[in-house]
Parts: C-alpha cells; structure tokens; sequence
C-alpha cells in the first residue's frame, strides 16, 4: 500500500518533500519568463491553463470512474464570457469580473446538465457529454449575430487586474497564480470527506446507498467542481489566445483534455499537470513540422499509452525511469490517501 | 426476548413484489421491535433477499407499506432509509474494493455523520470521525488490517468490513443476508459472535438470513420460514423446524 507515506516516515512533519517541490517548481514556472522568448512563455502559459479543465476530467474519473467529454463546454461559456465583456461589447476587461462571472455561470450550467448528465454512467454519460456539446456547438455557430458564427470574436485585448491594464507578462503571472491556486484546491478537494464518499459511489453503487450516500447529489457536485475549473480557465485562454471561435465548443476540443489526462496518467495527482504539458508540448512541436498530422500523431501517442501502461501514462512511465531519485523526492502520491 | 410489549420499530404490511410469474414477495407483514433478533430461513429463490431489500428500498414493491416508528417510509430512497436507521449487509460481495479497510469503515462513519459536500477539510483533520473509526474496527477485530486494501482480503474478512461498515451507520434495525455464506466452518462462528455481540451491546433490532440451522438456533428463540413468498411458520426453532411443512421445504427441496 505504496502511499502511506505520511504516517510510515520518521520525518519532522514541518519539512514535507512535496512541498519544496512545489515551491521549487513554482519558483522555475516564476523566474523562466525573464529567460525565454515571449513564444515560449505563450506556450507555458497554454501549458498552465489547460491544467484546471484536466483536472476536471481527472477528478470525474479518478473518484468517479466515468470519462468527461463535456469540459469544451465550461471552456467555451468562460472564453466568450471575456470575449464579450473584454471584447466585442467592451464593458469591462477586470479579471476580478470576468473570472468569478465565469465561476458562476459554469457552476449555473454544471447544475443544470448535471441533473441530467450525471444520472447516466459509462458509456451513456460518455455519449451525453458529447451530445450535449455539441449542442452547444451549433447553437452558437447558429447565433451569428451574437457569437460572430465561425468566424468567432478576435481581438480580445489583455484583461485588467484591480483596474491595472495588464501586459503579456503580467497574463502569465495571472495563468500561473491561478492555475497554482486551482491545483492546491484540488489536492485538498481529493483529501477530503466528499472525495472519499465518492469512491465509494464508484466502487459499489449499492453498498454505498445502503450507507446513506445521496449518490446524485454528490454526482453532480463533482461534475460542477469539474466544470468551475474549465470555467475559470476558459477566461484566461480566450485572452491566450486573442481569439475565441466555435470550435473552443467542439467535442473534438473537450476530448483533448481526456487525452491530455490520459497522457499523464490517472493514477497520480500530478498526472494532469503532466498531461498538459505533454499534450500542449507536444500539439506545438507536431503542428509545427507537420500540420496536418498531429491529431492522428497525438492520437498514435494515447492509444500506445493505453496498450502499454495504461493508466499509469506518461507519470508511471518517468517514476519507473527515475524510480529511486522520485521516491525521495515524494512525488509518487497516489490518487487515494491510505488510512489516515 | 421476543419483546412483544415494546413499540413496533419497523413494520410491513403486505408487502408484494412479482417478478412476472415468479412471487418474489406475496403480500407479507412482519411487525418488529427495537432489541429484537429474528431469524429468516428458507431454501434459494424463496424470496429472503427480496424481503430485505424491500425493506431497505433497494427494491420497490407493486404494492403493501413500510413503517418506521409509525412514519410512513414506503416511497423512500436507500440512502434516505440508511440514515433512517434501517441498514443491511449483502449476501454477495458489494465492498469498495479499492480503499483501505479504515477507508472503507470511515466512508459510513462520514455518511452518517451527514459530512457529504464536506470538499474544503482535509479528512485528517477530522478527528471524532477517525477516532470512532479506529474504534470499530477495534471492536471487529479489524485494526490489524486496518491499511490493507479491501479486494486483497479474504471473503470472511469482506463480510466482517461490510458488517462493521453497516454499523457505522449507527443502525436502528440491521438487515443481515447470509453473513456466513461462502464462509469457512471456523471463521463462520467468529463472525456471527462478532456481530452478535454488537446487536446485543446496541440493543438493536435484527433480521438474519441464514442457512446453517443450527446456527439459527444459537441466533434467536425466533425463526421465520420463508416460501415462495410467503411465511408460512414462526416460532422457537426447536419447534418449527419440527413441523412437517417446514421439513418439505426445507429438507425435501434440497436445502
Ligand atoms: N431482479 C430480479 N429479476 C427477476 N427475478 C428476480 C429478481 N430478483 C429475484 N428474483 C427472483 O425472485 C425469487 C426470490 O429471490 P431471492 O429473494 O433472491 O431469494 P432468496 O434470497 O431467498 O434466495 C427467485 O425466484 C429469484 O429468481
Ligand atoms: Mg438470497
């Protein structure tokens, strides 16, 4: 039972390995803006923000056992929230607005599907989760008028902090304290009574009834937590990417991130920050050199991952590497605390 | 015991649940008070398991009413049921096979405690939880393999983590359906003397399936036997396991 690191180690409890990973990673994350091109640092900061909606997937599958499709959704309502505040209909560009709207109208329509969506698991919850989306995904390819159809809304100039018009570096900076703040709430999110409730959920449906667990209720809450990450992020990426179209709705764009957590790996909690970073690594190197070809490239990468080492992805493939050197470091954290 | 002068606990009153041809449950009542310990015998398919899980909700009936405490529960939901107080152990396995037996016991001690949509505490911190953890799985001899994951345990340990997870729930009334099946000659009389002593600790209220008769003996000066859906004997087990009818289902079926 590999995990149970916390109580088995005689370690003062105030230095925790993980922690100085954390604050040491952080700290490259914070300083590698002033040493690389502003391409790079784009990229970086892509990299950041597609960690929160991988997480979502993480989190639906990890305690839920089910595969999250629909995050392109959360995405989608959190980027033409800024497009049409920050852009189109210019009404105020403050992320202190932007992004809590967004929180609300994701936690708003994560409610509402959920009632339906999460009744459903398996392959039906798969299948509705794409269904949905794409609904959406026509409905607002259909608005012309409002959403600009296919042609999207471009020119989303950079948000504002506390009334402070921020500048390219100071977007990263913003990506970088959000993305860190979704992650340490996750971690907590994972330790916590409502995630273990909804192991039990997933490892027996009728074992945990009998025990007084309100099954959809805690389902649906998942699926908001889920959500209200892609949500937030999706405000960052629309002023990432000075643009926001309707494929950002495209259940091809939701499935990238089941992709991204695939890659990482579902068994380790840093399998989604691994899985961002591949996946957006490796859409930029392959779409580079060959345009055309990186869907099936990436596609070719998840399916040798699941043959191969299955969930334990691109995270079990590196500690198995570097096995000895993680293990001191601590970072082989499983998904589940063991005992205490 | 037989504590005929307590208020009725949990009461059914006829009860039905066909499925198509075959009569699951046929119109049965069964009164029961709180510290009473009833035992329901009866050969495979006579319907043992559906009359629990109508009980729990797990089945709904076509028709007939479930009281508890006089309240009308029939149209409630398991969960809300279990909270209730009424609260079963399987017959097959359902465990969560993936957590630790601590996990396992902690995930009713939270429910019951109504700590659901509790997302921002970090579960260490919840200290009267683990605490009464720690406790029953003292009290059911389970501390010792209190870190090892469920599934890589054995099926008489499964049953005695199902058991103390049911008691978690801190039950008014424990439905048992048959905690010894699958279980070896040995393990079969600890388990039951686990569980025994709680229900008479707690003074609880319980209805056990079980096969081995003489066991059934030991239980309860109550039995019930079950038939095709119906009872149709109850009394002390030295008597009615006597009776001629209950001999030909019992006995002369292959039971
Ligand atoms: N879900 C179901 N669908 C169809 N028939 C069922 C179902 N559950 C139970 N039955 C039938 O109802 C009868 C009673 O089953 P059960 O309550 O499991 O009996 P017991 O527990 O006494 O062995 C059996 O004939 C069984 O085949
Ligand atoms: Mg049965």
């Amino acid at each position: 039972m590999g995990a149970n690191t916390r109580t088995g180690r005689m370690m003062p409890s105030y230095i925790d390995d993980r922690l100085i990973a954390t604050i040491v990673l952080t700290a490259i994350a914070a300083v590698i803006p002033l040493f690389v091109s502003e391409y790079v640092r784009t990229l970086i900061q892509r990299c950041l923000l597609w960690i929160p909606p991988t997480f979502g997937v993480y989190i639906i599958y990890s305690l839920l056992r089910q595969v999250h499709f629909a995050q392109s959704i959360f995405i989608g309502l959190g980027s033409y929230i800024a497009a049409f505040l920050a852009g189109k209909y210019f009404v105020t560009s403050e992320l202190l607005i932007l992004l809590p709207l967004s929180l609300i109208v994701s936690i708003g329509v994560a409610y509402v599907l959920g009632i339906f969506i999460m009744r459903r698991t398996g392959f039906y919850f798969a299948i509705m989760g794409i269904a949905v989306t794409m609904a959406f995904w026509s409905l607002v390819y259909k608005m012309r008028q409002i959403t600009g159809g296919s042609d999207g809304i471009s020119d989303i100039k950079n948000p504002s902090l506390f009334g402070i018009q921020l500048g390219d570096q100071g977007l990263y900076y913003v990506s970088l304290v959000v993305s860190l703040g979704l992650i340490l709430l996750m971690r907590r999110i994972l330790h916590s009574p409502f995630s273990l409730q909804l192991r039990a959920i997933s490892g027996d449906l009728q074992k945990a009834e009998s025990i007084g667990i309100p099954v959809n209720g805690m389902r649906r809450l998942a699926f908001i937590v889920a959500g209200a990450n892609a949500g937030v992020a999706g405000v960052l990426l629309a002023f990432s990417y000075n643009y926001v179209g309707p494929t950002t709705f495209a259940w091809e764009f939701g499935a990238h991130f089941v992709q991204a957590a695939i890659i990482g790996g579902v068994n380790y909690f840093v399998g989604p920050i691994v899985g961002a970073f591949v996946f957006v690594g490796l859409e930029f190197l392959v779409s580079t050199w060959f345009p055309n070809l990186w869907e099936v490239v990436i596609g070719v990468i998840v399916a040798v991952i699941v043959v191969t080492v299955g969930e334990e992805g691109v995270t079990g493939i590196v500690k198995d590497l570097f096995g000895r050197t993680l293990k001191r470091a601590n970072l082989e954290e499983r998904t589940y605390s063991d005992g205490k | 015991m037989g504590n005929n002068q307590q208020p009725v606990l949990l009461a059914a009153e006829k009860l039905r649940k066909f499925y198509g041809e075959v009569r699951a449950a046929n119109d049965i009542s069964l009164e029961i008070a709180q510290g009473q310990v009833l035992t329901l015998v009866g050969a495979n398919g006579a319907g043992k398991s559906t009359f629990l899980n109508l009980l729990t909700g797990l089945v709904k009936p076509d028709r007939g009413e479930i009281r508890l405490l006089g309240k009308r529960i029939t149209g409630l939901a398991p969960e809300q049921r279990a909270k209730m107080g009424i609260v079963k152990t399987f017959q097959l396995e359902h465990v969560f096979g993936d957590m630790t037996v601590f996990d396992h016991v902690r995930t009713a001690c939270l429910s019951a405690a109504g700590k659901h949509y509790s997302m921002f505490k970090d579960i260490s911190t919840e200290t009267e939880i683990n605490g009464q953890t720690e406790q029953l799985l003292e009290l059911f001899d389970l501390a010792r393999v209190s870190q090892s994951l469920v599934k890589n345990l054995g099926h008489g340990f499964k049953k005695v983590i199902d058991i103390a997870t049911s008691f978690a729930m801190k039950p008014k009334i424990l439905l048992v359906d048959e905690p010894t099946s699958g279980v070896g000659e040995e393990e079969k009389y600890h388990i039951m003397e686990l569980m025994m002593n709680q229900i008479r600790a707690n003074n609880l209220a319980a209805i056990i399936v079980e096969h081995d008769l003489n066991l059934v003996k030991d239980l309860s000066n109550e039995t019930i036997v079950m038939h095709e859906g119906e009872f149709i004997a109850r009394g002390a087990p030295g008597d009615v396991f006597g009776q001629d009818k209950v001999v030909e289902v019992l006995v002369g079926r292959g039971f």
